[in-house]
């Protein structure tokens, strides 16, 4: 299987952030090739939400250069970064929760229809509509929740909750998913699952940074692992030279979920 | 003119000030947008006047008296209304509008429409400060408002509730956690609040003829003086205050009178849309 | 019985029933009610748009109301626009303020959005008394000539009496349901849904959540306007007075008390309390009405937030399960 390498997939270049005299992430630069699956590690407070939250638009760099499909991306807002192709899930996983999982993913599927003044005015004809179907049916499929698809996103359990918040980002197109924890409270059964699910989701071209604790589901499916701490990169490579490199060893003794 | 104006102008900013601070305690510690403060002024002053009028009380006891009932029906109203409000996460602002209106209409119903006014004997002269002309009752008004303003700070400094007040304002859950009662501290810091507004309302009776809706405007003016000045900022207030009082006043001896109310609210909307955490923000609504 | 399930059925029946009320109930002062009612419908469903759909409140629509008002008269009066067109100019000006407000202030929080919204329909009432050039001050605009509808030689209708108001007025009401319809099946309606349940989410799938809140603000005052321009060719003289802080907070009783976020809600509460402030101040002074209102508020807000149609709905869904 040959990975696509597009150098210019996505960049971060010195990426730094200041809150007062706090500096929450210093000069990280690093790269992303398109088509990988790639960690990012680190103990609690590293600075590793903040990471995907400027390189989402939710908060802005004091420094630093984000740059996406080839394009600079680092001054643009939320919803305009997601309609490039990048998008997020949150820490505190973020669902819609009075609503049922198909209108959940209904939702997601945004980007799918038109807007405008007559769309506005006028339900889209019918192809449009098989057509929306059709990409929240598919979305359902991957994330195994087809079943459950009338019941209320509140009333899911906490996997199925999980696995809802993927699939409404995978709604929005992306080309590049951030995870914010995707593992994060999930039993050994469910974990596995959630790593069935992102590998279906890299097959379709998807590429995927994901955030999490648990070392072996991260060990286990990313093909690159980087690791920050106190909000500098201290390691960058594969799982196999990460688990040697001393200093992260010294990082996380005592930090990582050994189970 | 111009010192005519100036002084004019500290005078509103006095009064806006004590609103301010009190409608900004409250908002600051217990999260309400007391509206219902403009009814209670207006009790405050109909109640001075009433008891200095026709019960003949010495006018520095109905100044009190006033202030104690006001202070009363303001807490009734917390229990009643406010309380429920935010134990089910409605909206104490808009709850607040509605009792504004109630006690308004009541008291319409009961005192009439007529404007009331009611000249004190004493304290009457008139006193030249460079080029402008103030009453002796202001002047005592302006020396009241500083004399309080500086109590209201020094206490939230050194005082044990004072510094109380300011932690549940910043934290109200770090607070909780250290041992800080915060059902004493919220009804303390109500109390301190309608005082201020009562007081305000009291004081001000002998100056201006005041109907049942007498207190509408300043209480709104009072909330976006304690926004734009910063939540929970006693010195953004203070600021707040004198720019508002002393910029409207300008406007109306240099520019036009009808028009100063207009160009004050303007500005007001204005700084919220700019800059709503306030001159000193430091807590956001 | 299924018929009486079928949501087509009860429509139509209600618009059945709706045009030939006023041939059924001959009384000229329930007519007067009618209209009155019907306009307070348009600018409560035009307010729940922000409410129900945005999820902010909206504290200062009359204003909007006074905008459009004074607009559509002094266009009629002062320029000799046709009746339609001065409606129209009234939509434009109040949604160009709409827009004016609205794109600020809905970048800021909920909280900020109540007061800022009750501090313009202060500034716009002293706008209506201060401006007397343009608006005649205090004094308002009376003598404003009924609403005439004319196409070339074929049709002239002259709206002068309360039931050819009433069909008029009807019609606008038909078409502001529609459009609030299209608020739950559009797909700027689903992008409101997202954004009242989770903004952040709806940003980060690519919903620009801006732009909807400020678009759905400006259709609001729109149709608020409109009534407006509706209120001031039936009344036939408007001044600032019927456009303060006490209708404004009536509106958001309407709404509240009806239930937002629904079409029957505004409906219902605009019905009910039109009615019940009309026959206090026929029987009782004005100031029993504002307590009245002030008690209904209170009483709603903290112990049915949901309003009489959240109610309704609530009961529904328990006969479900039995």
């Amino acid at each position: 299987m040959s990975k696509f390498q597009d150098p210019n997939f996505f960049k971060v270049e010195t990426l730094t952030k200041n809150f007062g005299g706090f500096t929450a992430v210093s000069e990280l630069s690093f790269k992303l090739p398109r088509g990988e699956i790639m960690g990012l590690v680190g103990p609690n407070g590293a600075g590793k939400t903040t990471v995907f939250n400027l390189v989402t638009g939710f908060l802005k760099p004091s420094k630093g250069r984000i740059i996406f499909k080839d394009k600079e991306i680092t001054y643009l807002k939320p919803h305009e970064i997601a309609r490039e192709g990048l998008v997020r899930t949150f820490q505190l996983n973020k669902i819609f929760s009075s609503l049922s999982v198909e209108e959940n993913i209904r939702i997601g599927c945004y980007g799918y229809e038109k807007g405008g003044l007559m769309r506005f005015l006028f339900n889209p004809p019918k192809n449009e509509r098989d057509n929306i179907e059709e990409a929240a049916n598919k979305i359902l499929d991957l994330i195994g929740l087809k079943g459950l698809r009338k019941k209320i996103a509140a009333d899911l359990s906490y996997g199925d909750h999980k696995r809802l918040g993927i699939g409404i980002s995978l709604g929005a197109k992306p080309n590049l998913l951030l995870l914010d924890e995707p593992f994060a409270g999930m039993n050994p059964v469910e974990t596995q699952k959630c790593m069935d699910i992102l590998r279906r989701i890299v097959e379709q071209g998807i590429t995927i940074l994901l955030i999490d604790h648990d070392m072996r589901a991260v060990m286990g499916i990313c093909g690159s692992i980087l690791v920050l701490n106190f909000g500098k990169k201290i390691a960058e490579g594969r799982p196999e030279e990460i688990r040697e490199n001393p200093e992260v060893v010294t990082t996380y003794l005592g930090s990582i979920r050994v189970a | 003119m111009f010192e005519q104006i100036l002084l004019n102008g500290i005078f509103s900013s006095c009064t806006y000030c004590l609103v301010a601070l009190g409608l900004t305690l409250i908002m600051g510690v217990m999260d309400i947008a007391d509206f219902a403060q403009g009814a209670l002024y207006m009790l405050s002053a109909f109640l001075a006047f009433l008891a200095a009028k026709f019960l003949g009380i010495n006018f520095l006891f109905s100044i009190c008296i006033a202030i104690i009932v006001a202070s009363f029906v303001g807490i009734i109203n917390n229990i009643v209304v406010y309380q429920p409000a935010m134990k089910r996460g409605a909206s104490s602002l808009i709850a607040a509008l509605g009792v504004l209106l109630i006690i308004q209409n009541l008291a319409l119903l009961v005192f009439g429409p007529a404007y009331q006014s009611f000249p004190l004997s004493f304290a009457q002269e008139k006193v030249k400060i460079f080029n402008g002309i103030i009453t002796v009752y202001k002047g005592i008004i302006i020396l009241t408002t500083c004399v309080v303003v500086f109590a209201i700070w020094i206490f939230l400094k050194k005082s044990k509730i004072g510094k109380a007040i300011r932690a549940v304002s910043q934290n109200p859950e770090g607070a909780t956690v250290v041992g800080i009662g915060r059902g004493r501290v919220s009804n303390f810091t109500f109390g301190i609040g309608t005082a201020l507004v009562g007081l305000t309302g009291a004081l001000v009776s002998p100056i201006y003829a005041f109907d049942v809706f007498f207190g509408s405007e300043i209480v709104v003016k009072g909330f976006a003086i304690s926004i734009t000045g910063g939540l929970g900022s006693i010195l953004g207030t203070i600021v707040s205050a004198l720019i508002i009082g002393i910029g409207e006043n300008l406007i109306a001896g240099y520019f036009s009178t009808e028009y100063s109310n207009l160009i004050t609210f303007v500005v007001l909307l204005l700084a919220l849309f700019f800059r709503p955490q306030g001159i000193f923000g430091r807590k956001e609504i | 019985m299924i018929l009486f399930r079928n949501k087509i059925f009860w429509v139509s029946l209600a618009i059945a029933l709706s045009i030939i009320l006023p041939l059924i109930i001959k009384k000229p002062y329930i007519h007067h009610m009618l209209v009155l009612i019907g306009i307070n419908i348009i600018v409560v469903l035009s307010l729940d748009m922000i409410l129900g759909h945005v999820g902010l409140v909206s504290l200062g629509h009359a204003g909007f109301m006074g905008i459009g008002g004074y607009t559509c008269a002094l266009l009629v009066m002062n320029w000799k626009f046709p009746f339609l067109l001065g409606l129209f100019g009234g939509m434009l000006t109040s949604s160009a303020f709409g827009l004016l407000i609205g794109y600020p202030s809905l970048r800021l929080k909920g909280h900020y959005f109540v007061i800022i919204t009750f501090i313009m329909g202060i500034v716009l009432t002293l706008f209506f008394t201060n401006l007397v050039s343009i608006t005649n001050g205090p004094m308002g605009l009376p003598n404003i000539p009924s609403a005439k509808i004319k196409v070339g030689d074929i049709l002239f209708i002259n709206f002068n009496t309360k039931i050819k108001y009433y069909y008029l007025i009807l019609t606008f009401i038909f078409i502001v349901i529609y459009i609030k319809h299209r608020f739950y099946y559009s797909r700027m309606g689903r992008g409101l849904l997202a954004i009242r349940e989770d903004e952040d989410l709806g940003k980060s799938i690519g919903i620009n959540t801006h732009l909807l809140k400020v678009i759905a603000f400006v259709i609001s005052t729109a149709f608020t306007g409109m009534a407006g321009g509706l209120f001031a060719h039936y009344v036939k003289s408007i001044a600032p007075d019927s456009f303060t802080f006490i209708p404004s907070f009536y509106f958001f009783v309407m709404n509240l008390v009806g239930g937002s976020g629904t079409i029957l809600g505004p409906i219902i509460g605009s019905s009910l309390l039109t009615t019940t402030d009309e026959l206090s101040q026929l029987y009782f002074q004005p100031a029993w009405a504002r307590i009245l209102f002030g008690v209904f508020l209170i009483v709603f807000i903290i112990y049915v937030p949901m309003g009489i149609m959240g109610l309704v709905k609530k009961l529904f869904s328990k006969e479900k399960y039995e």
